[in-house]
């Protein structure tokens, strides 16, 4: 069953066309949302989190039209935005508070045995009396991430929220989701493809507006079967090669440059055709070598 | 509202943890130590209201500043930091978020407000005024501070929403010099862009700028409607809050929210309506009245005054601002004036006058003129002697069955009343009024019968200003004395009254002058110094009387001098607003003194000035006068100018005993200046008394002279120098 299906949604500002007649359904579970900068991931999300309103189109969370029960809506909401400073003078738990009572937690018995429930979960019991001002990139991150889940939201849509997480944090943090995913729907927005790669069994790209792909995580990087070569070329070939081929990694083994690129057909070097990854299946994508 | 209570909680918590948002506070408190340094320095020249409202104004726009920037920081801060984007996806509700920092912002300005409110509590106190008093004074700052910084914070809050990026903040500077400083200027002569009118749109009670705090009658004039004025403001304040709210988010504005905000905004909008038409009607029939008395002036006397070049307008100006020409001579007078007053609050005047006419001409007349206010009704009018009598404006015209023989009296008697209200400078203050706690009836609001036609307002047309005219009193100086006995009575009325003649016993007055009557009720006191009886408010008592005993040595000096008696019998301190413009009575029996007359460095120059004017006005001949009536230009440059600066050492040296070498420095007149100037100088040698002996050689040498163009002081300095060695 889908909990949010999003039918020929278009969005512009004023002549510039941010979304173009997106169709998406995301099931319960963990749901990858990929695209590059500028792409429209950021608008796609704040629609959904009932930020900003579309021109055409429908919207349902949970069954509830988001236009209409669009205060519906946020009662189920949990949101991480990319780029966001909670208010330095509170201390982590004020903060916390402060939102909970702002997501309609009103009793404060249950405001505090929620807030520190959080605080545990992110790992900041013990900057609790802290202010914010004082906290390190990483733990502000994790405090928004905290913030996100309050009230135990049923859709709960994080964008970057591994950015400034040291590696074991980022597996406390996909550990967390993963489990979350199980009985909510989780929209992430990433550029770190293995948080995707790790968790999440759905995803969707987004290119200029338009979506590209909407399926299995597996089925993104089978889609390039067939496109990814490695081309192994002495160095002084290597402008030959960059100019030649979307490039998607390179390395250099003795004198040699070992290149993997994307082609539809066989590179004229001598060249090894190999398993694409994720992140290869995106890369096609985006770049137009796959449809 | 519990979510309300717990925004308003949290925001609490973040100003009270914001460092820079103690800065204003602290700014406050440094102002107000600064000005009470300054008080102690000015001593007790001045009331203590005075001095606070002189200061309020000030701090008060620094503040409206301040809190304005705030407000729209408070907005600004959360979008900045896209905190507001996240609370966006929350369960509150618009309303919520922004009320809750509304009234935060409103609780940090209410904290200045009763910051600024309590130092004047303290700083009322060390001045003898009871709490009641004082509690009014308080009160009447709360509500100005208090509702400005409530529209300066709806405002701050409009413009941050309305304007989502840093030039929100510039707004709110625009926003007070639109509002402030644009009448700050113009006050009483508004330029034709700029309607007196919008002067109201203002976030606190403009006429207490445009007319400072009045000494002797308070903040009576504008309590009640400064009152409605921030009622207004308040209501407005609110109005532009749920203007916002409606405006904010409306995405996520709920029905009820919507349908809560409509209801409040008509609610609003209608009690700014009816309070604002309130405020506007008690300020627009001031208005509306200056506007009739300028035209009804401008259309029967002076219709003549046109701007031309600019060098006609100049010439209008000078003959406009010439007080000498509001003195016209009429054969008949007054010889004794009977009369029975009684006041009512509101402004209301009945009286009975007994009037003893005199003709001092040389040939019978059948007609006498009379000039009363053209506001008062006359409702009865006898004489034994067989009279008729009509009005026209601010004329009576009696005419007699038989013609009034030279020398010979006959007796009338008139009855009138009604309202005597004036306004001027476009109707921001009252020059005339009868009310609780405040009386003012000056000579030239023609609150009773004068004898003569007397133009009791003067008009200039001026097209550059928006209600095309200036407007002055006039100076109403009699040709003959007349004995007045006035019996004075009150309904309502509060205060003690005074008159410009001695009281003789309780509401009975008795004097004569030719310089008419003067009636003044409000918060005074009266004492004697150095014979002289001086009317203050009670706080003023001690520095007037040090004022007045430097004025004292002065008059004496032009006593011994120059036989020039001028020393009043009353002098009255007054607010230096009561008049339309600025002729003042300085009369030697009634001395209207300013209450803004502040003793210390300089009062000297300025009793100086103020006397040489005095002497200017009192019709004798004086350094600027000659006998032959010729002009005093046509007397050598040099020669006049070295006379007037002799007179007004002469003046100086009866309080300072200054050489004339001393007072005279850095005089930058030329060659010819400083060679006739060394002749002084010479004499000067002689001791001081010498060359006062010889000013008032020169004195009498101006007044006996057939004609002006003979003045010549070398001349005359050796016609001195040989008399007294004879």
């Amino acid at each position: 069953m889908y909990t949010v299906k999003i039918e020929n949604v278009s969005k512009s500002y004023r002549k510039f066309q941010a979304l173009h007649h997106i169709d998406l359904q995301i099931e319960k579970g963990l749901y990858g949302l990929l695209g590059p900068n500028g792409a429209g991931k950021s608008t796609l999300m704040n629609i959904i989190s009932t930020i900003l309103t579309w021109d055409e189109g429908r919207i349902s969370v949970y069954g509830y039209d988001l236009k209409k029960d669009s205060h519906k809506v946020r009662e189920l909401l949990g949101y991480l935005p990319q780029h966001f400073q909670a208010p330095g003078q509170f201390t982590g738990e004020e903060f916390l508070h402060y939102v909970a009572s702002m997501k309609g937690m009103n009793n404060r018995q249950k405001r505090t045995i929620e807030v520190q429930r959080l605080l545990e979960q992110v790992n900041l019991t013990e900057h609790t009396h802290k202010k914010i001002k004082g906290y390190s990139g990483g733990m502000k991150r994790r405090l928004g991430i905290a913030q996100a889940l309050i009230g135990q939201p049923k859709l709960i849509i994080l964008d970057e929220p591994t950015a400034g997480l040291d590696p074991s944090e980022r597996i406390r943090f996909r550990n967390v989701m993963e489990r979350l995913g199980k009985e909510y729907t989780i929209i992430l927005s990433t550029h770190i493809l293995s948080d995707i790669e790790t968790s999440c069994e759905h995803v969707g790209v987004i290119n200029k507006g338009e979506l590209l792909y909407q399926g299995e995580t597996e089925k993104l990087a089978s889609l390039a079967e067939g496109t990814v070569w490695e081309i192994s070329v002495p160095i002084s070939h290597y402008d030959e090669v960059e100019q030649a081929y979307t490039v998607l990694s390179s390395r250099r083994e003795q004198e040699q440059m070992v290149f993997h690129v994307l082609s539809k057909a066989e590179p004229k070097h001598r060249a090894t055709c190999v398993k694409p990854t994720l992140e290869d299946g995106y890369m096609a994508l985006i770049n137009g070598v796959i449809t | 509202m519990k979510q309300l209570k717990n925004n308003f909680q949290y925001e609490w918590l973040l100003l009270i943890r914001n460092k820079f948002l103690a800065i204003p506070i602290v700014i406050n408190i440094i102002a107000w130590v600064y000005v009470l340094y300054e008080k102690s320095l000015l001593g007790s020249g001045t009331t203590v209201e005075n001095q606070f409202y002189t200061y309020f104004i000030w701090i008060l726009l620094l503040n409206l500043f301040l809190i304005g920037i705030i407000a729209v920081y408070i907005v600004n801060r959360d979008r900045d930091s896209k905190f507001e984007q996240l609370a966006m996806t929350y369960q509150v509700k618009n309303w919520q978020w922004l009320t809750g920092k509304w009234l935060i912002a409103q609780v940090y300005g209410q904290i200045l407000t009763v910051l600024t409110v309590m130092i004047q509590i303290i700083w009322f106190f060390t001045a003898p005024m009871t709490a009641a008093e004082v509690l009014k004074q308080s009160i009447y700052t709360f509500a100005q501070m208090g509702g400005a910084f409530l529209i300066i914070v709806s405002f701050g809050f409009l413009c941050a929403v309305l304007i989502p990026n840093i030039f929100s903040y510039l707004a709110i500077p625009a926003l007070i010099i639109v509002s402030v400083f644009l009448p700050f200027d113009y006050t009483g002569m508004a330029l034709e862009f700029d309607n007196p009118r919008l002067h109201l749109l203002t976030p606190f009670d403009f006429m207490f700028v445009g007319k400072p705090y009045e000494g002797i009658w308070g903040i009576e004039r504008v309590f009640q409607s400064t009152l409605i004025h921030q009622m207004a403001v308040i209501v407005i304040a609110i109005l532009v809050f749920a203007f916002i709210l409606f405006i904010f988010k409306r995405n996520r504005r709920s029905k009820g929210e919507k349908q809560l905000l409509l209801a409040l905004l008509s609610i609003t909008t209608a009690m700014a309506i009816v309070i604002s038409f309130i405020r506007f009607t008690d300020y627009n029939q001031g208005f509306k009245q200056y506007v009739e008395t300028g035209n009804f002036y401008i259309d029967t006397l002076l219709s003549d005054y046109k701007r031309g070049t600019e060098e006609e307008y100049y010439e209008d100006i000078n003959k406009y601002y010439d007080e000498m020409q509001d003195d016209e001579h009429y054969d008949f007078s007054i010889e004794i004036s009977d009369l029975d007053i009684l006041l009512k609050e509101d402004h209301q005047l009945e009286a009975t006058n007994q009037l003893t006419i005199k003709n001092n001409g040389e040939e019978a007349a059948d007609e006498v003129l009379l000039t009363l206010n053209h506001q008062l009704n006359i409702t009865a009018c006898h004489s034994e002697r067989e009279l008729s009598c009509s009005a026209d404006g601010d004329f009576i015209t009696l005419t007699l069955a038989q013609p009034i023989q030279p020398n010979e009296e006959f007796e009338m008697k008139l009855t009138y009343g009604g309202e005597i209200l004036q306004y001027f400078d476009e109707g921001s203050g009252e020059s005339a009024f009868i009310d609780k706690r405040r009386v003012f009836l000056p000579k030239s609001a023609g609150w009773y019968p004068l004898i003569g036609k007397r133009t009791l307002f003067q008009v200039l047309e001026d097209e550059q200003l928006y209600v095309k005219f200036q407007i002055r009193n006039t100076r109403l100086v009699e040709d003959f004395p007349t004995q007045y006995n006035v019996s004075l009575q009150s309904e309502g009325v509060e205060v003690p009254l005074l008159m410009s003649i001695p009281k003789t016993e309780n509401g009975k007055f008795t004097g004569t002058t030719k310089h008419g009557l003067e009636l003044i009720g409000g918060n005074m006191v009266e004492q004697e110094v150095a014979g002289i009886r001086v009317i203050s408010h009670p706080q003023l008592q001690e520095s007037m009387s040090s004022i007045v005993n430097k004025y004292h040595q002065a008059w004496a000096g032009l006593k011994e001098w120059f036989d020039l008696d001028l020393m009043p019998k009353t002098i009255a301190v007054l607010p230096n607003n009561q008049y339309y413009n600025q002729v003042q009575n300085m009369t030697e029996d009634f001395y209207l003194l300013n209450e803004d007359t502040v003793y210390g460095e300089g009062i000297e120059e300025y009793i100086v000035n103020d006397l040489y004017l005095q002497v200017l006005r009192s019709g004798i001949p004086h350094p600027e006068t000659f006998s032959d009536g010729g002009s005093s230009e046509e007397a050598d440059f040099y020669d006049r100018i070295i006379f007037d600066e002799l007179f007004n050492w002469s003046i100086y040296y009866q309080m300072e005993k200054e050489s004339f070498t001393k007072y005279n420095t850095d005089q930058d007149w030329g060659t010819k200046y400083d060679q006739k100037i060394e002749r002084i100088k010479e004499m000067e040698k002689q001791g001081d008394e010498y060359l006062l002996a010889f000013t008032r050689y020169l004195y009498d040498a101006s007044n006996k002279l057939g004609n002006s163009k003979e003045f010549n002081i070398e001349r005359l300095a050796d016609a001195f120098e040989k008399e007294m060695k004879e």
